[in-house]
């Protein structure tokens, strides 16, 4: 893999890295931009088609080098292609069609990897991802991460060469195996409570009562200021939801927003009469569980390193504040004792998407995922 | 363990039992209560895999089964078989123990694998009471599932149980529904078809009486004014007007109506003369072929509708070439047609299963698209730009009558081929007899009556009539008719009756005709077809039929063959 880094994010600037890099036959580029940036996603499509070469993007919150974040400019990283990117649309309706998939689906357990980059404030995620574990299961492993502005308001966030698009994704197959981890560090505080009412993202209900008056009388005791609907984000960095998951960590649901009804909106879905805790962590839990993250995909001895990725939730950089640096010291260092040349690229992203090993793939909030892509 | 441990793990249990519990039955429809239900015991169990079997007669309805049906698999990837039988280790198992466990490297656990890429972990098997089973497989457990476990899910388990039988129910009730919809669709197609056959029957008849004026008249105003320019001008209404009657025996033949003045026919010698007759109609580029049984027995019919069925297969033979050129092989033969193979066959529903005579028309043409093929035997419907839409409904109409049936078969791009099923006739063909061919000019004598409530055919009937060398005497209705009958029954030599008309009906006027004289000589006219006006008399018949429109020579014949016949 080789990986580039932009200071600006300028169409321009972008497609000419792009013809720098080139894409040859069985090639891609994956194009991350930070937000911060705010660059017109159409006239960066448009400047990239006229280079011809293939690649997938997104917008997010920022980006991750090494053991850098980022918060301007892009990361464009050359990487094997397994096929032309795909692109979802429709991820706000149930009734989203995914396209075939052909050539993959049916391969040797774990002899690919997809990169999926959705746009993290969309309804649908878990469903995209249930539809793609049902088609293409194990064969594929998955990484990936929620697109979108930090500022929570939902606009075109990922592009292919079809255009930028919202409630979409864009997914890029690469023929190369990976390993995976996934940890967040939280742990249950306070419940359990029933998500009694609820509908994709968003919780009506908790125990039969109103989701934001149930989670502000639950926490109140614990935090100094009031709670209010306009503070909320605030406090959910540091009081997510968590979703039992028998035998792993539970999985995280970020509430980031209030509605009018005082329904909370998550990051990723919550089934009705779920039953979830309120989690709590503090720095040192969440530093402890990236370096297990690092640690986990390690993949077995004698297999050659292509490069490493890691998506870590932008929350998680608020929550750690000054000391998220050592979040990501913790993680290189794992995973630079494994190469000390492998390239280590990434995202702060709205939502995390991976795959337990072999088994399901899932969305979480508040996590970090890591992978190890080798032969 | 300490105690806070246990109540905490307690709830943990009691949590995931009443989501899941809750997640059961959420949808009447099968595959939605599924998924709602064991997406979120994949969930929360970290499961790989779940799938869901079901007994064949739960979903089909089958007397017995002999095989589960996966109604569920999750992810479909892993699941390629559709079916598995009743004898397959697991169902076996699964009906010995209501719920087990299996890790790999345990005895029996490669029995059980029915899903792609399992070599490691564990199976869970629920019987899901007598409708199948629940299959759970988790790739990370080198160890079964525990049975504490197993007895935790065994409640859920149950009330999805439950649920599902609700779905297959309702399934099974949308399924009837569905079939009684589809008659009633059926019935009202049918009665569409019908009542289009009566208001075109209808339409026929009226049509008909004034094409009798107008080709009578024009015929007979011809007639004076031979040699004069006006004379091809009235040739031109007589062609025209003669068209418009073949479009109305289309009409009339849609309509249907059994042929009782059916006989054996040489279906053979139907397709020759049509043959040479359609070599101008048909398109020059198209290579006509006739593959004939020489053995072929006689079908019982109409031989002049027999006639239009060939016509109509030949022409749109022809026309399915789109003027390019290209093969029409037309081929008579015997076939016996079992049951199943009527259901390939329009009308075969009515059908029995037996040995029917065929006539297969096959083109190379640009055949049809299955929408196309559902319709063509519509009325009106024509994909010609200058079609009617009559032609095949018109033959349906004449095969219905005839107690046959019509099977279609095409391809877009690789032609089409129809075949026309016909009854055998159970008796011989008749010795050819030359008919007698009178002249138009012999003068008859003697006094004819005509009766019709139409003024236009009263008069053009009575003028050849006379020019014939009859006097004629007219009645405008039925009672009218028999009045005049009563009063000269001993002069009238031969009646000409309408059937359709007011005050007494033409069949009323003609017992009444026939109890003054039994030995009157009656021809019918009709507007319908001879079959159907000949339906109209149980047991006196009228000795000919004149069928609307008619031309002189029709009549001049029908009159010179009915009294040589009575004469002899």
């Amino acid at each position: 893999m080789q990986v580039r880094h932009l200071p600006h994010a300028s169409p321009t600037a972008l497609a000419a890295t792009a013809t720098e890099l080139g894409t040859g036959p069985g090639e891609m580029l994956a194009i991350l931009v930070a937000e911060q940036d705010k660059p017109n996603l159409d006239e960066v499509v448009a400047a990239l088609n006229e280079t011809g070469v293939r690649y997938f993007g997104a917008l997010f919150p920022g980006l991750i080098l090494g053991n850098d974040s980022i918060e301007t400019g892009a990361i464009v990283v050359r990487m094997r292609s397994a096929g032309e990117p795909l692109l979802v649309r429709g991820l706000d309706r149930t009734d989203f069609a995914v396209p075939e998939m052909a050539g993959i689906a049916g391969s040797a357990p774990g002899t690919h990897t997809a990169v999926v980059l959705v746009d993290g404030l969309t309804a649908n995620v878990s469903r995209l991802l249930s539809e793609l574990f049902g088609r293409l299961g194990n064969c594929v492993h998955y990484i990936g991460g929620g697109a979108g502005s930090l500022s929570l308001k939902q606009e075109p966030c990922v592009f292919s060469r079809d255009g930028a698009f919202q409630d979409a994704a864009v997914i890029g197959f690469i023929p190369r195996g990976s390993t995976l981890g996934v940890r967040h560090g939280w742990s249950q505080f306070h419940g359990p409570v029933v998500a009694t009412r609820a509908a994709g993202n968003v919780i009506y209900e908790l125990n039969w009562q109103n989701a934001f008056d149930v989670y502000r009388d639950a926490l109140q005791q614990f935090v100094d200021e009031p709670i209010t609907k306009h503070n909320i984000f605030q406090i959910t960095k540091s009081f997510p939801f968590g979703i039992f998951k028998e035998g792993q960590e539970d999985v995280v649901r970020d509430p980031v927003a209030v509605d009018d009804d005082g329904g909370l909106i998550c990051v990723g879905e919550v089934p009705e009469n779920a039953v979830l805790n309120v989690l709590n962590g503090d720095s040192d839990s969440l530093i402890a569980a990236a370096t297990l993250a690092a640690r986990d995909c390690a993949p077995a001895t004698g297999t050659v390193l292509h490069g490493a990725m890691i998506v870590d939730c932008v929350s998680r950089t608020i929550f750690l504040a000054e000391r998220f640096a050592e979040e990501l010291d913790a993680v290189q260092e794992s995973l630079r004792k494994l190469d000390s040349q492998i390239p280590l690229w990434g995202m702060l992203s709205l939502g995390e998407i991976s795959s337990h090993g072999e088994g399901y793939v899932e969305f979480f909030n508040k996590t970090i995922v890591t992978a190890v892509f080798h032969d | 363990m300490t105690e806070r441990r246990k109540v905490a793990g307690i709830l943990q249990d009691l949590s995931v039992l009443y989501e899941l519990s809750l997640s059961a039955g959420q949808s009447i429809d099968l595959d939605e209560n599924c998924a709602a239900f064991l997406r979120t015991l994949m969930a929360r169990k970290s499961l790989d895999f779940t799938s869901v079997w079901i007994r064949e007669r739960f979903i089909t309805g089958a007397d017995s089964d002999t095989e589960l049906i996966q109604v569920y698999a999750n992810p479909s990837f892993r699941a390629p078989m559709l079916t598995i039988s009743e004898d397959h280790p697991l169902v076996k198992r699964a009906e010995e123990q209501s719920l087990f466990s299996l890790a790999h490297g345990q005895p029996g656990f490669e029995e059980l694998v029915t899903e792609l890429g399992i070599d490691r972990g564990s199976f869970a098997v629920f019987r899901l009471g007598e409708i199948g089973i629940l299959k759970l497989y988790s790739i990370a457990r080198r160890d079964p599932f525990a049975p504490v476990e197993l007895s935790k899910l065994r409640s859920v388990v149950d009330k999805f149980t439950v649920s599902l039988e609700g779905c297959l129910d309702h399934a099974r009730v949308r399924v009837a529904e569905l079939r009684r919809r589809e008659l009633e669709q059926q019935m009202l197609h049918a009665q569409k078809l019908e009542s289009l056959g009566l208001l075109a029957g209808g339409v026929a008849h009226d049509f008909n009486n004034l094409l009798t004026a107008i080709i009578g008249s024009a015929e007979l105003a011809r007639l004076e004014l031979h040699g004069h320019a006006a004379a091809d001008l009235l040739e031109n209404v007589i062609t025209a007007a003669s068209r418009a009657a073949e479009l109305s025996a289309q009409l009339l033949a849609y309509s249907g109506g059994a042929p009782l003045m059916s006989g054996p026919v040489n279906l053979n010698e139907v397709i020759e003369e049509m043959l040479r007759l359609t070599t101008v109609s048909v398109s020059k580029l198209a290579r006509v072929t006739s593959r004939l049984d020489p053995e072929l027995p006689p079908v019982e019919g109409d031989v002049g509708q027999l006639r239009q069925v060939v016509m109509n297969l030949l022409t749109n033979a022809s026309e399915a070439l789109d003027g390019k050129a290209g093969d029409v092989v037309v081929r008579t033969g015997v076939a016996d047609v079992s049951r199943a193979e009527l259901g390939e066959y329009h009308l075969g529903e009515d059908r029995t299963a037996d040995r029917y005579v065929f006539v297969d028309v096959e083109d190379t043409g640009c055949g049809m698209d299955s929408a196309t093929q559902q319709r063509i035997f519509d009325p009106f419907f024509t994909t010609k730009f200058t079609g009617r839409g009559l032609g095949l409904a018109a033959l349906l109409g004449i095969v219905r009558g005839h107690g046959g049936a019509i099977r279609v078969r095409s391809l877009v791009g690789n032609g089409s081929q129809v075949r026309v099923l016909l009854p055998r006739s159970m008796r011989t063909l008749p010795p050819t007899e030359p008919l007698a061919r009178p002249s138009v000019d012999r003068t008859e004598e003697g006094v004819a009556l005509v009766v019709d409530d139409e003024s236009a055919v009263r008069t053009v009937l009575t003028q050849i009539l006379r020019q014939m060398g009859f006097q004629v005497l007219s009645a405008a209705d039925g009672r009218d008719a028999v009045r005049v009958f009563e009063e000269h029954s001993d002069e009238i030599d031969i009646v000409f009756l309408d059937l359709t008309m007011p005050e007494l009906s033409g069949e009323e006027a003609f017992e009444r005709m026939l109890d003054v004289d039994p030995d009157a000589c009656v021809v019918v006219c009709s507007g319908y077809s001879e079959a159907k006006a000949h339906a109209r008399f149980t047991e006196r018949k009228p000795c000919a039929f004149l069928e609307k429109p008619f031309r002189i020579m029709d009549v001049t014949r029908l009159v010179s063959d009915t009294l040589a016949r009575r004469r002899r």
